[in-house]
């Protein structure tokens, strides 16, 4: 029973956790039809800035190039939030802006783009705050004076219960946003034709930077939930889980708010079942998380909850 | 065909670039024109001067340290058939480093650029070798082992590059054969040949004789821990934990079991995980089943601070021996040099990394010892950064390579091979080591120490009561918070090996000593019991 229960809680968190970074995948691609490879990056950047904002040691204590400023963690994660904003912006400024008016399926300098950023936001960051991993309060390391509860024998932190109801909380925003707000069917209406959308009056540019931004801003709420579950922040703390999450919105419907959360459950299940099976089966994760992608989009191209269009020739 | 065109063919057709001296040795043998031996004659007569025959008795100017053995003449000269004379030229002697600079194997570069810096920095202020000033080339692999070979090969295809030291990085295993091929020295001071059963033994065996190790192997890291573990502790059983993405092949696994045999402790099982991986829950509840009295954690410092952080919310963090062998679960903590030996992970566990923390690493790696050089030149060339320990391999695997063509007082790559086998005990960065025909190995078993961490500079409050060593006083920062020796384990196979160093550690009272007398007592006839409930 212990492991069955240990087996759902760990899903739900590293589901989540996938779902969060994937969420921010999906935010840019509704509006542009573009994966924005510098996501895991700006992840990097946002989990950064929240360090600087609160740590606390001497520079070098740590290994750290810097002083931090010794903030309350809540008030890192707000300038975390207003910074990785900016970076969002900055990325679509930089990555594709300049590339102008573009048909993403035939023109990829945008993956070109969208990667090298990435690597320039890895590589200024080693160089502000050097390489070393470095320390990150949780948001809440204790609930009712406890570090860990265990329903059903399994470990559940708070910080897992935050990161589960962040991801729960932040779809379900998106979801309302899209379905009942003017701003949500805007998003759609560019996604969809930016130059008819642009007829209709809708600013389809500001709607392209909003959507980076909300992707940054939700890039660090996720960066500050997890870097201290990934033992602390360092450039390379989110490429591996970038490429996970976003075969986790590829999976389940690039675009779809809904199937990023379905798509991040569904390889934390398969992932999960590995290491219940057997300790030493969590060697062939990437062999089996390819291999049920690929399974995925032979049978469904378009991902679990992705639309078909059909193109009139 | 003029001489440089029939040099520039030659190099095309093998695309190389190809040293002078190598293309009039190739020219002769294939009987292309006499200017391709007038190109080099110079320099051949220079290796033939009486001056640079003449054997010298004493240790040559410029590289600090000694030969310190008997039999070792000192530089007597290039032999008859050296190609390149180390005094043929005024060029910087230069040795390339494959190292892991960028990516989550960071730190091991930051130890490697301090510890080479200040090697480099030390034997240039001696005058170099032979005159000649020393330098190295920083390349970064990463962890990738395409980019490791990628480097080893343009290293070894320039004429410049006398030796290569590899520092970590991967791509050793994939490049041992071309290694081979190349005759190139290797300097390899955390690549772990010997554990994979790789390592060159004398004529025969498996390895390459171009590679000489200097790290300790991590099957006696593991054997020396358990050892501690049963012997010290009177543990009954371990789990080992280790990283799949790392360790694809589950070599550390490997190394537990056969280690766990050998100490006659119980293997509790194994778990992996992810260098990615945010939560441990599921492998935690299988071990928290078997009971284990130690987890060994094979990892890096970011998961096995996640690792203590998860434990200690299960309740199961580790508090002292007692609570160890009681009826709840509170096991005992040994990790990886990289993991437990690293100081940045109780900066990243917090509260959740606990003094008593275990690892194994050797005895040249207590670089705060007075009477090991490093720590000074650290201070001396303004390298700020505090030793965090391993800082002792790079600078004596940089020495040893500079010290070898100082001896060969030639840069072919056979005559440096065969100088570093010749030498004799060395020492430069902190203990005396030595190479020979049959050993590439620079460390014995003998040499291995217990590693603890202590925290804020301050013992746990237990009873018996113990007592920091002085280094918290003397040379680390106020408040210091990470690894020490814990002296009382291999106290007699340390004392076998360095008896003087020993003696330093005991009368100066260096290291966590555990005595029963009161804090403070320091020198001979020290009681150290097994009674301490920490370590």
């Amino acid at each position: 029973m212990t492991r069955f229960a240990q087996f759902l809680v760990s899903t739900a968190t590293t589901g989540s956790v996938l779902a969060l970074i994937a969420v921010g995948y999906n935010l840019v691609y509704s509006t542009t039809r573009v994966i924005n490879f510098a996501q895991a990056y700006v992840l990097v950047a946002a989990s950064y800035t929240a360090f600087y904002f609160s740590f606390t040691r001497p520079r070098g204590s740590t290994g750290a190039k810097v002083d931090g400023l010794g903030w309350p963690i809540g008030f890192a994660l707000i300038a975390a939030v207003v910074v990785s904003t900016i970076v969002g912006v900055i990325v679509y400024y930089l990555a594709l802006r300049p590339l102008g008016r573009f048909d993403p399926q035939t023109n990829i300098g945008w993956i070109l783009t969208t990667f090298s950023l990435g690597i320039l936001v890895d590589y200024s960051v080693r160089k502000i705050f050097g390489s070393d991993p470095q320390p990150l309060a949780p948001l809440v390391k204790e609930l009712f004076g406890r570090e860990g509860f265990q329903p059903a024998g399994a470990l559940l932190r708070p910080n897992d219960m935050l990161v589960i109801a962040s991801a729960i909380v932040i779809v379900l925003v998106l979801e309302v946003m899209y379905a009942r707000t003017m701003l949500g069917k805007a998003f759609k209406a560019v996604a969809q034709d930016p130059t008819t959308a642009g007829l209709m009056g809708i600013n389809s540019r500001q709607i392209i930077i909003l959507s980076f931004a909300f992707a940054g801003a939700i890039a660090a709420i996720g960066a500050v939930l997890l870097a201290p579950s990934l033992g602390g922040v360092r450039p390379d703390a989110f490429f591996l889980l970038g490429i996970q999450a976003f075969i986790a919105a590829t999976l389940g419907g690039l675009g779809s708010t809904q199937g990023a959360i379905v798509g991040g459950f569904a390889i934390a299940g398969v992932d999960k079942a590995l290491v219940a099976l057997s300790p030493t089966f969590s060697r062939y994760q990437g062999f089996v998380l390819f291999g049920l992608f690929a399974v995925v989009l032979i049978l469904r191209p378009t991902g679990l909850y992705g639309q078909r269009t059909v193109e009139k020739v | 065909m003029h001489g440089d065109r029939e040099r520039d063919f030659i190099e095309r057709q093998t695309d190389r670039e190809i040293s002078r001296r190598a293309f009039a040795r190739w020219a002769t043998k294939a009987g292309f024109s006499s200017f391709a031996l007038a190109s080099v004659m110079p320099s051949v007569l220079a290796a033939c001067s009486s001056e640079a025959a003449k054997a010298a008795k004493t240790t040559a100017p410029g590289i600090a340290g000694t030969t310190g053995t008997t039999g070792q003449a000192g530089p007597a000269g290039p032999a008859a058939d050296c190609e390149q004379p180390l005094k043929g030229s005024n060029d910087n002697l230069r040795f390339g480093v494959v190292g892991i600079f960028s990516g989550p194997g960071a730190f091991v570069g930051r130890i490697v650029e301090a510890s080479l810096n200040a090697a480099v920095a030390q034997i240039n202020k001696g005058g170099g070798v032979g005159g000649r000033k020393v330098e190295w080339i920083k390349k970064d692999a990463g962890v990738d082992p395409t980019a490791g070979v990628k480097i080893y090969n343009e290293f070894a295809s320039s004429p410049d590059v006398s030796a290569v030291l590899w520092a970590g990085a991967p791509g050793l295993d994939e490049s041992r054969e071309q290694i081979r091929k190349d005759g190139m020295p290797i300097m390899s001071f955390y690549n772990d040949q010997y554990s994979l059963g790789r390592l060159y033994e004398g004529p025969g065996t498996a390895g390459e004789r171009e590679i000489f190790q200097f790290v300790q192997p991590d099957i006696w890291a593991h054997e020396v821990a358990l050892r501690y573990a049963k012997e010290d502790r009177g543990y009954r059983s371990a789990a080992h934990m280790y990283d799949a993405i790392l360790d694809t092949n589950g070599i550390t696994k490997t190394w537990f079991e056969r280690a766990a045999e050998k100490v006659g402790i119980k293997n509790a099982g194994s778990e992996t995980f992810q260098l990615v991986d945010t939560e441990y829950g599921q492998q935690l509840q299988r071990l928290r089943s078997a009971r284990p009295d130690v987890v060994y954690i094979d990892g890096l410092s970011q998961n096995t601070a996640a690792i203590a952080q998860s434990l200690q919310a299960l309740g199961a963090e580790y508090r002292d021996r007692d609570a160890v062998l009681g009826p709840e679960w509170h096991p005992h903590i040994f990790g990886s040099p990289g993991g437990t030996g690293e100081r940045t992970w109780a900066d990243l566990a917090g509260d959740a990394a606990k003094s008593g923390t275990i690892t194994a690493w050797h005895a040249g790696g207590l670089i705060y010892l007075p009477e090991f050089s490093i720590r000074q030149w650290m201070k001396e060339f303004g390298i700020k950064e505090f030793p965090t320990g391993g800082e002792e391999l790079p600078a004596d695997g940089l020495y040893t390579a500079a010290r070898a063509i100082e001896d060969a007082q030639c840069l072919d790559r056979e005559a440096i091979i065969k100088a570093v086998e010749s030498g004799g005990r060395r020492k430069f960065a902190s203990v005396d080591y030595e190479f020979t025909e049959t050993s590439h190995l620079a460390r014995t078993i003998d040499d291995l120490i217990v590693v603890v961490l202590e925290k804020n500079a301050t013992p746990v409050s237990t009873d018996p009561p113990y007592a920091l060593g002085r280094e918290f006083k003397d040379v680390f920062p106020g408040g210091y918070t990470g690894p020490t020796h814990l002296v009382r384990p291999t106290l007699e196979a340390n004392t076998r090996r360095y008896p003087d160093v020993m003696k330093t550690v005991i009368e100066q009272g260096f290291g966590t000593q555990c005595t029963k007398n009161p804090a403070g007592k320091v020198g001979v006839g020290v009681t150290m019991t097994k009674d301490c409930k920490i370590h």
